[in-house]
C-alpha cells in the first residue's frame, strides 16, 4: 500500500496542493525516506537537545530519531491526531521510572513525553513548510484528502475490477479502512489472512482489524487443516497453545524435536555440530533447500561461519543479501575517504587509518605498511589527514622502499584527487573517480563486479539523500556532499536497504531470521532453531519513546501499561512464534543450544524454559509409565 | 531456446530497443540487473533535467486527461523550477490534442500474449473511439525527430501491434501522434496500413525470437559506439562512446523515461 500512496500523491498532488495544506502548495513535493526523515528531525531535535531537551535519555541519536518518527507514523496508520501522542504515551505509563530503563525518576519521564510532543509538532511544521512528506504525512495526505476526492476515486476505481489482497493481519488498520471502502465498488474482492499472524505488530500490524473485514464479506471461510506438519509436530502445535500445560509421551515429543545427546560447551563447538548433522541429512537424501537455519537475530559471523562449513562440505547455502552497510564496506569506505580528501571545504579530513586502508584497498600493491610510512610525513597532531604527500617530498629512505609501479598509481591517485573541482556534485565526483582511477588497471576496483556495484548502490544512495535536499536554494553540490558524508559518519545513513529480504544463492540450506522465514511462508522438513536463550524470540525491542501497543487501535484509552502486560505479550509472542515455525515443518525441529551463548553468557530463557519442561516431564511420564 | 530469460520476462518497448542498441546493454541491464556506476559529467546533468522535466510534463498532461483543473495544472507548472514545463503545458493546453473525449485512456498499459511471450505497451493517451484508434505520445526532444527514424522505431512498431491486439481493432484504422512539446505545430502522423501490421508483428516477434535463440555469450557488445555515449556501462565495457550523438541521447532518455 505504500508505493500506492506515494504513486497516487506524486500523480495527484495538484490536487493535494489545491487544498492548500502546505505553505508552498504548488512547488513539488519532496518524498522522505526513512534516513532522510531522520536527517530532517536531526534538524529538529539537534537544537532541542542543545536547549536542555531529552537530557534524561541516554538513546544513540538514530534511535532517539527513529522513535520520534515511529510515533508519528503510528499515529497515521492508526488514525489519530499527532498531537495527542505525549497524552496517549503518559496516559497508558504505569509511573513507574525503573520500567523505563533511561529515565532517573518519574519527573524526566514525564518530561520526555512533553519532549516527544515537541519534536514532532516542528517536525510536522517544518514539513507543511518545506514540501516535505514523511510516511506519516503521505498516508495522512492519501486518507484525508485524495481518498475522500471524487476526481480521484473516479480514477482509481477505474484502475481496478478485482482485488486480491493477501496477508491482511500483517498490514495496520489505515489499509483495512482503505480496502473496506474500496472493495465496494470492485467486481470482485478475495480478502486472505491468516489467524496465527500479526507479526509485524510491533511495526503497527493490526490483525483484530484485519479479521473485522471478514464482517462485511458475503462469504467467509475459515481453513483449519494443516496439510504440512507431521502428527508428533501437530501435537506439539496444540501442546503450546494448551492450558494448563499439557504433557505430551516422550515417543512423540522425540519425533517432533530433536535434541542433542550432550550440550556443547560454546558457540563454534554448536555450530560445528549442526554443520554435521545437516551434512548427514544431506547425504541421507534430503534435500538441501528442504533445511533452514533459524535464529531471532542473525550476526554476519554467523551466517559467514555458517555458510562457509556448508560450502566447504559441497552444501549450497541461501542468505537474505544483506544490506550495505555502508559504515563498514570497503569499498564504499574507500570512495568516500578520498572524497573526504578532495573536498577540504567538508572540514572532516579522514584520520591516519582510514587513509592508509582506502589507500590499501584503492592500490593493491601499497600495503598498509608502506601507505602508513607514506602519510606519517603528512599528518596533523590530532592524526588527520588533509592532503596526500607528493612521493618526491618523501625523505629517500622512505621513497625507496615504495615500487616504481606502485609509486606511479600514487600518484595518479593524488594528482587526480588534487586537481578535482571542489564544487563539484558528489556523485560526479564518485562516478569520475570510479571511471578514471579506480576500476583502471593496476587500481583496486579493477575487473571487480563487487567494487562496480557497491560504487553505484553508493551513487545510489547518495542520489536519494539529496533529492529532498536539493530544492532548497542554498543547498549547493559542496553542501549536499558534506551534509551527506556527515550523516552517514553519523549513523544516520547506516545501510543501504536493498530489494525487500531478497533471498540470493542457489537453492539450498536456507539461513534466516525466524521473522524473515515465518514472512515467506514456505515449509521445510528440517529447522534448527539457534540461539535458544535469546530473548528475541519473544521481547519486544526496547523503545522507551513509543510503544506499539499502546499507539494502536485495540488499547483501551485511560488503561496503563504493566509489568504484566509485558510479561503476558512475551508468553504470547513466544506461543505465536513457535506455532508459525511448526505449521511451517513437515518433519523435524532441531533444538540447538550451548552452555555459553553466540554472545558467550549462559543460555537462559522462556524458549529454554518451555523445552526443558516438555521433556521433563515426558521423561517423567515415561519413567513412570 | 534460451533459458537465461526471468520467467515471466516482459518485453517492451524499451527493453527491445535496449536491445536493438546493444545486445550486451540488454544482458547486463535487464537480465543480470547489474547496478553499475553510470558516468556524469555536465553533459548528464542536462539528461536529468530533462528527464525530471519530461516526466513532470507527462504527470501534468496525466492529470488533465484525469479532469483535474487546468489553472491548478498551471499553478503546478509555474512552481516547477524549470520554465520549460510551463512553456510546454501552454503549448498543450492550445493544441488539438487537449480536447477531452470520451473513451480516452491517458498513461494506460495494455500487455499482449505475442507467439507465448508476453508484449507490454504504455500508452501515454489511447482514444478507443467506435471507428478508429488513436495513440498519442508526448515528446520533450530537443531536437524534432526524423518521421523516417521514427517510423522504424521500435516504439512505433511496438504501439500499433498492442493498440491493434489488445483492442480488437481489426476494422478500426489505428494511427499515431507523435506530438513534440518544442515543436507544437510539427506533430507527426502515422496512418497503419493492413499490410504494415503485419509487418511490425514478423519483425518484433523475429526480435523477440532473436533474443530467446542466443546463448549467454551472444549477448555481444554493440560495434556502434554511438550507442555507448549514454550507456552506465561504459566503464565495465572500457568504452567512452562518441559525445554528442542525439539519437543516443534521446534513446537512453526514453528507455529512462518509461522505466521510472
Ligand atoms: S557501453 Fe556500449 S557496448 Fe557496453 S553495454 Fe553499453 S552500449 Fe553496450
Amino acid at each position: 500500500m505504500s508505493s500506492i500512496i506515494r504513486r497516487m500523491i506524486a500523480l495527484f498532488w495538484t490536487l493535494i496542493a489545491g487544498h492548500k495544506v502546505f505553505q508552498h502548495p504548488f512547488e513539488p513535493p519532496r518524498f522522505l525516506t526513512l534516513e532522510t526523515a531522520q536527517y530532517y528531525m536531526a534538524q529538529i531535535v539537534d537544537p532541542l537537545i542543545d536547549r536542555g531537551h531529552f537530557a534524561a535519555i541516554t538513546l544513540t541519536r538514530n534511535r532517539l530519531f527513529s522513535q520520534l518518527l515511529d510515533n508519528l507514523n503510528k499515529s497515521a496508520i492508526v488514525g489519530f491526531p499527532h498531537t495527542t501522542l505525549a497524552r496517549r504515551l503518559k496516559t497508558a505509563w504505569n509511573g513507574d521510572a525503573s520500567q523505563l530503563v533511561v529515565y532517573d525518576d518519574v519527573q524526566l519521564a514525564v518530561n520526555a513525553y512533553d519532549d516527544v510532543q515537541l519534536a514532532v509538532n516542528a517536525f510536522r511544521a517544518y514539513c507543511l513548510e518545506n514540501n516535505l512528506l514523511d510516511f506519516s504525512l503521505q498516508v495522512e495526505l492519501f486518507c484525508g484528502i485524495l481518498w475522500q476526492n471524487n476526481t480521484f476515486q473516479k480514477y482509481f476505481q477505474t484502475q481496478y475490477q478485482h482485488l486480491i489482497y493477501d496477508n491482511a493481519e500483517e498490514d495496520p488498520p489505515y489499509v483495512h479502512d482503505i480496502v473496506k471502502s474500496w472493495t465496494k465498488n470492485l467486481e470482485s474482492s478475495l480478502v486472505i489472512m491468516d489467524e496465527g499472524g500479526g507479526l509485524r505488530s510491533f511495526l503497527g500490524a493490526d490483525p483484530i482489524s484485519a479479521s473485522a473485514l471478514s464482517t462485511t464479506a458475503d462469504i467467509a471461510l475459515r481453513f483449519d487443516q494443516n496439510f504440512v506438519s507431521p502428527p508428533p509436530i501437530q501435537a506439539v502445535i496444540e501442546q503450546i497453545s494448551s492450558t494448563p500445560f499439557q504433557k505430551l509421551p516422550l515417543s512423540t515429543l522425540s519425533a517432533a524435536l530433536l535434541i542433542p545427546q550432550a550440550q556443547p560447551r560454546f558457540f563454534p563447538e554448536l555450530l560445528y555440530n549442526v554443520c554435521q548433522e545437516i551434512s548427514e541429512l544431506v547425504q541421507n537424501g534430503t534435500p538441501a533447500h528442504e533445511i533452514a537455519v533459524l535464529s531471532p537475530f542473525l550476526s554476519d559471523p554467523l551466517v559467514f561461519e555458517l555458510s562457509r562449513r556448508l560450502g566447504k562440505a559441497g552444501i549450497p547455502v541461501q542468505t537474505l543479501r544483506p544490506s550495505l552497510a555502508l559504515n563498514a564496506n570497503p569499498h564504499v569506505q574507500t570512495v568516500l575517504t578520498l572524497a573526504s580528501l578532495a573536498y577540504p571545504a567538508w572540514q572532516m579530513p579522514p584520520d591516519l587509518f582510514q587513509t592508509q586502508a582506502a589507500l590499501s584497498i584503492a592500490i593493491p600493491r601499497l600495503d598498509p605498511l608502506r601507505s602508513h610510512l607514506l602519510l606519517k610525513q603528512a599528518i596533523s597532531d590530532d592524526n588527520r589527514v588533509t592532503t596526500l604527500p607528493l612521493i618526491e617530498d618523501l625523505p629517500e629512505e622512505i621513497s625507496v622502499r615504495i615500487p616504481q609501479d606502485v609509486a606511479h598509481r600514487y600518484e595518479t591517485l593524488r594528482s587526480w584527487l588534487a586537481s578535482s573541482d571542489p564544487d563539484e556534485p558528489l556523485d560526479y565526483f564518485i562516478s569520475r573517480l570510479f571511471s578514471d582511477v579506480l576500476s583502471q588497471p593496476g587500481f583496486g576496483f579493477a575487473e571487480s563486479q563487487l567494487a562496480g556495484e557497491d560504487t553505484a548502490r553508493l551513487i545510489e544512495s547518495y542520489q536519494k539523500f539529496k533529492l529532498p535536499l536539493s530544492a532548497d536554494p542554498q543547498a549547493d553540490a559542496s553542501f549536499l556532499g558534506k551534509e551527506y558524508y556527515r550523516s552517514l559518519r553519523q549513523g544516520l545513513l547506516s545501510a543501504l536497504y536493498l530489494p525487500d529480504d531478497e533471498i540470493v544463492g542457489e537453492p539450498g540450506v536456507l539461513i534466516s531470521p525466524v521473522m524473515t522465514f515465518l514472512m515467506q511462508n514456505r515449509p521445510v522438513r528440517h529447522q534448527f532453531w539457534l540461539n535458544l536463550g535469546s530473548k528475541g524470540w519473544y521481547e519486544r525491542l526496547e523503545q522507551p519513546l513509543t510503544h506499539p501497543y499502546v499507539l494502536n487501535r485495540q488499547w483501551q484509552s485511560g488503561k496503563k501499561w504493566t509489568t504484566d502486560n509485558e510479561v503476558e505479550l512475551a508468553h504470547f509472542n513466544l506461543q505465536r512464534t513457535l506455532s508459525g515455525l511448526l505449521l511451517r515443518c513437515s518433519g523435524q525441529v532441531h533444538l540447538c543450544s550451548s552452555t555459553y551463548s553466540e554472545g558467550g553468557t549462559e543460555e537462559r530463557g522462556l524458549l529454554l524454559t518451555w523445552a526443558q519442561n516438555l521433556f521433563r516431564s515426558a521423561l517423567r511420564e515415561d519413567q513412570n509409565g | 531456446m534460451s533459458e537465461i530469460l526471468p520467467r515471466g520476462f516482459v518485453f517492451s518497448q524499451s527493453n527491445l530497443q535496449a536491445f536493438q542498441n546493444c545486445r550486451f546493454s540488454f544482458m547486463l541491464r535487464y537480465i543480470r540487473k547489474l547496478p553499475w556506476p553510470s558516468p556524469l559529467s555536465a553533459r548528464s546533468a542536462s539528461f536529468e533535467l530533462d528527464q525530471a522535466a519530461g516526466s513532470m510534463l507527462h504527470s501534468l498532461i496525466h492529470q488533465y486527461f484525469l479532469g483535474i483543473d487546468a489553472e491548478l495544472l498551471r499553478s503546478c507548472a509555474e512552481a516547477f523550477p524549470d520554465a520549460r514545463v510551463s512553456r510546454w503545458l501552454e503549448r498543450f493546453l492550445a493544441s488539438p490534442y487537449s480536447e477531452i473525449l470520451p473513451n480516452q485512456y491517458p498513461e494506460h498499459s495494455q500487455q499482449i500474449a505475442l507467439g507465448g511471450n508476453l508484449l507490454l505497451a504504455k500508452f501515454d493517451l489511447l482514444h478507443l473511439d467506435d471507428d478508429a484508434i488513436q495513440i498519442c505520445d508526448w515528446k520533450t526532444s530537443r531536437i524534432l525527430l526524423n518521421r523516417v527514424r521514427l517510423q522504424n522505431r521500435i516504439q512505433t512498431m511496438v504501439y500499433a501491434l498492442v493498440a491493434v491486439s489488445a483492442n480488437d481493432s481489426k476494422t478500426r484504422p489505428v494511427s499515431m501522434y507523435y506530438w513534440e512539446a518544442d515543436f507544437p505545430d510539427n506533430p507527426i502522423i502515422f496512418e497503419f496500413s493492413p499490410q504494415q501490421l503485419i509487418d511490425f508483428r514478423k519483425t518484433i516477434t523475429n526480435l523477440i525470437h532473436t533474443i530467446k535463440s542466443l546463448s549467454p555469450d551472444e549477448f555481444i557488445r554493440t560495434t556502434n559506439l554511438n550507442h555507448c555515449s549514454y550507456c552506465e556501462y561504459q566503464t565495465y565495457c572500457s568504452r567512452v562512446g562518441i559525445p554528442k550523438d542525439e539519437q543516443a541521447y534521446q534513446d537512453w532518455l526514453e528507455i529512462g523515461l518509461l522505466e521510472n
